[in-house]
């Protein structure tokens, strides 16, 4: 049942597989672990339930077979009860008769009442000193008379008589073979009364068929799915079927004078085969079947969803991804474009300054300066945004680098605008470095260059370069002298496009430290500011450090 | 499309901006060589002119050609690849003026046999310098073939 709730799942898994495709197959693996998980809970819990269900079940089956059991039991007893009495009757007969001399003209006629009593009575015999002299019916049981019942030598027949003896009540033996075919129940009783010199006169005896105790027993009232058998306490077995012991049976004892018999009754499949059987028990199943299904089903159902939703998810983190890289390679694009335009617009301006100087009024030639003015800051803003865009596309160059020859070529840069400021740089030996020696220039650049733009009005910019170990990395601190950062303002400064400044003031694209900061990140490392309002800034660069052998 | 007949020099300039184009006969004009500049405006016409096809049947052999790598229709490199695949048109010295500065762009327009590569400078001052420079050095330094 739970296999085919499975198969029903993998199929419509598989289905699904086809649906969801790419990164799905995946995702439909996991759907599947998940369903398995249910699929697996509800097995064990079937197990549990079926197993506690099914032994619900068999008691109620043995609570039903033990009451089959007691009335088989009372019947077999008040049938045996009913023969035993008889033989009790003929007892009491046989003594009266014998004292009165009338037994063997009455033996007959007494007889033929007892036959006549129940059916089944094989014979009625009379046996003075031990020795058959009266038996009824005649007819095809002469090979009785004469029979010395103390000398028999079929097993267990004489030890019956000695029983008796002792007992002086009914004893019963059998189921033994007659020689008049089938087989019987021998009951005897020793007539104590009417003896010679204070002996036993003798005994008395009824021989019933068997078959006659068990059909009036009625055994075949025991229902079809359940077996039985009835043996005698020496373990002789009476009827039924012996397999039965094997079947955890329920057991009932029939209480005879001398002895008792045992009848048990079992599941003939066993137990719990009829409890599985039980038509209860396959509702049971069905029912569970369907709540499983529903359970299945209701699980399938979440677990997809949430695999929708994870798929969507990735989806549209795809497309983000996707629409960013796409925008940058807008941006890129578009600032490369914007160029030839604006190398166009900033030629003509200076093509008409030049053929017009001397010829235009002053006001004129201001415009034609604006534009010019104008068109070079757009193309160092472009120059700037390409920059910033390209960074992550430009390859590292991860080969070891003395940060000093970078510096060197900065200032070769910045030559003309430390000059003009009038600044001062001093630097301190720098280490060797795993960077690239056009990003770590370019950093450098953006730090000096700031130092010198941002230098105080009432002094001389001073710069320090210098270098120091920090854990794991090389730091080269560039220290200026200048206005400083209100704190406020110094996690803004590395944003794109962020100036603290009016472009009058101090020009500038507001891309310098943003691309800096890319560039030093590219390289590993993380880029640091601390400053005093109106006593300067520090700039820190931490790089990786790498211990170059034999290079430094 | 051609300037002065008598003059010694032919250069054929390839380039789809008319502004560009303009800047660039005003630098070759303010050039101390003498020389004539015919301006096609892209791939397509430049290849007419070089064989003198349709409306260029009269065309000058250029002693020297300028040429952009993005145009519309047919771009410089398949001028470049086409031109230098004809043994005809082979030896004529090309210089690619571009606002390219692509290693890439480089790499491969020497790779498909060009002479030369400008990046045209943003600044004006310094695109005349180029221009002139270039005119300078393929009418007065080298020695060019006949």
């Amino acid at each position: 049942m739970i296999a085919v709730a499975v198969r029903w799942f993998l199929e419509t898994a598989a289905a699904r597989k086809f649906r969801v495709m790419g990164s799905g197959v995946r995702r439909v693996g996991a759907v599947i672990a998940a369903q398995a998980a249910v699929t697996a809970l509800l097995l064990v819990a079937y197990l549990w339930v079926s197993n506690v269900y099914a032994r619900f079940l068999v008691a109620e089956h043995r609570t039903a077979a033990a009451l089959t059991a007691a009335s088989l039991a009372s019947s077999l007893t008040s049938a045996l009860n009913e023969r035993l009495a008889l033989v009790r009757g003929l007892t009491t007969f046989v003594e009266v008769g014998s004292e009165s001399g009338q037994l063997p003209r009455e033996f007959p006629r007494f007889a033929e009442g007892l036959r006549r009593a129940v059916p089944g009575v094989r014979n009625i015999s009379a046996a003075p000193d031990f020795i058959v002299r009266y038996v009824h019916p005649l007819e095809g049981n002469e090979k009785v008379l004469g029979n010395n019942l103390l000398q028999d030598p079929r097993p267990g027949f004489a030890e019956t008589v000695q029983r008796a003896i002792v007992s002086l009540d009914v004893t019963m033996h059998g189921p033994v073979t007659l020689i008049q075919g089938g087989q019987g129940l021998i009951a005897r009783q020793v007539v104590a009364n009417g003896g010679v010199g204070g002996r036993h006169w003798g005994a008395v005896g009824i021989v019933f068929d068997l078959r006659a105790v068990l059909d009036e027993v009625r055994f075949d009232r025991v229902p079809s799915h359940l077996g039985f058998v009835l043996r005698t306490d020496a373990g002789q077995q009476v009827a039924g079927d012996a397999a039965v012991l094997q079947r955890d049976p329920l057991a009932e004892r029939i209480i005879l004078p001398d002895s008792h018999w045992e009848l048990a009754i079992a599941a003939r499949a066993g137990w719990l085969t009829l409890a599985h059987g039980d038509q209860s028990y396959q509702a049971f199943q069905a029912a569970y079947l369907v709540l499983a299904l529903l359970i299945e089903t209701v699980a399938f159902l979440a677990f997809s969803r949430r695999q929708t939703l994870e798929s969507l998810v990735e989806r549209r983190t795809a497309e983000l991804g996707r629409a960013k890289n796409e925008m940058e390679q807008f941006a890129y694009a578009a600032a490369h474009d914007l160029q030839e335009p604006l190398r166009i617009i900033a030629s003509y301006a200076q093509l008409l300054d030049k053929q017009q100087k001397g010829r235009l009024d002053e006001e004129s030639e201001g415009f034609i300066r604006e534009i010019v003015d104008g068109a070079g800051r757009l193309k160092m803003l472009l120059r700037d945004v390409q920059l910033f865009l390209a960074e992550d596309r430009v390859p590292l160059s991860n080969t070891p680098v003395l940060a000093e020859e970078a510096l060197h070529n900065a200032l070769a840069l910045l030559k003309k605008r430390i000059a003009e400021a009038g600044a001062t740089v001093i630097a301190s030996d720098l280490p060797m470095v795993l960077a690239d020696e056009r990003r770590l220039r370019e950093i450098f650049v953006v730090l000096i260059g700031n130092a010198v733009e941002y230098r105080h009005s009432y002094r001389a910019a001073e710069i320090r370069i210098s270098h120091r170990r920090k854990e794991a990395y090389d730091v080269i601190d560039v220290r200026d002298n200048g206005i400083g950062i209100d704190p406020r303002f110094r996690d803004q400064i590395f944003e794109v496009f962020r100036r603290l400044h009016g472009r009058d003031e101090h020009p500038g694209t507001g891309m310098g430290l943003a691309i800096a900061r890319k560039m030093v990140e590219r390289l590993g490392g993380r880029i640091t500011v601390d400053s005093t309002p109106g006593v300067g800034s520090v700039f820190s660069v931490y790089l990786p450090h790498h211990p170059f052998r034999g290079l430094s | 499309m051609t300037q002065d007949d008598s003059a010694p020099f032919d250069i054929l300039l390839v380039e789809d901006d008319p502004a560009d184009a303009g800047l660039a006969k005003r630098a070759l004009r303010e050039g101390r060589i003498l020389c004539r500049v015919s301006h096609v405006r892209d791939g397509v016409e430049a290849m007419d002119f070089l064989r003198r096809k349709d409306q260029f049947a009269g065309a000058p052999r250029p002693d020297l050609i300028l040429l952009d790598l993005n145009m519309p229709r047919m771009d410089g490199r398949a001028v470049l690849q086409e031109l230098k695949a004809d043994s005809d048109l082979k030896t004529i010295p090309v210089v690619i003026l571009t606002t390219s500065d692509v290693d890439r762009d480089v790499n491969a327009s020497y790779l498909l046999g060009a002479n030369s590569f400008i990046t045209k400078p943003m600044d004006m001052d310094a695109f005349f310098d180029a221009i002139k420079s270039v005119e300078e050095y393929w009418f007065r330094v080298v020695r060019l073939p006949r």
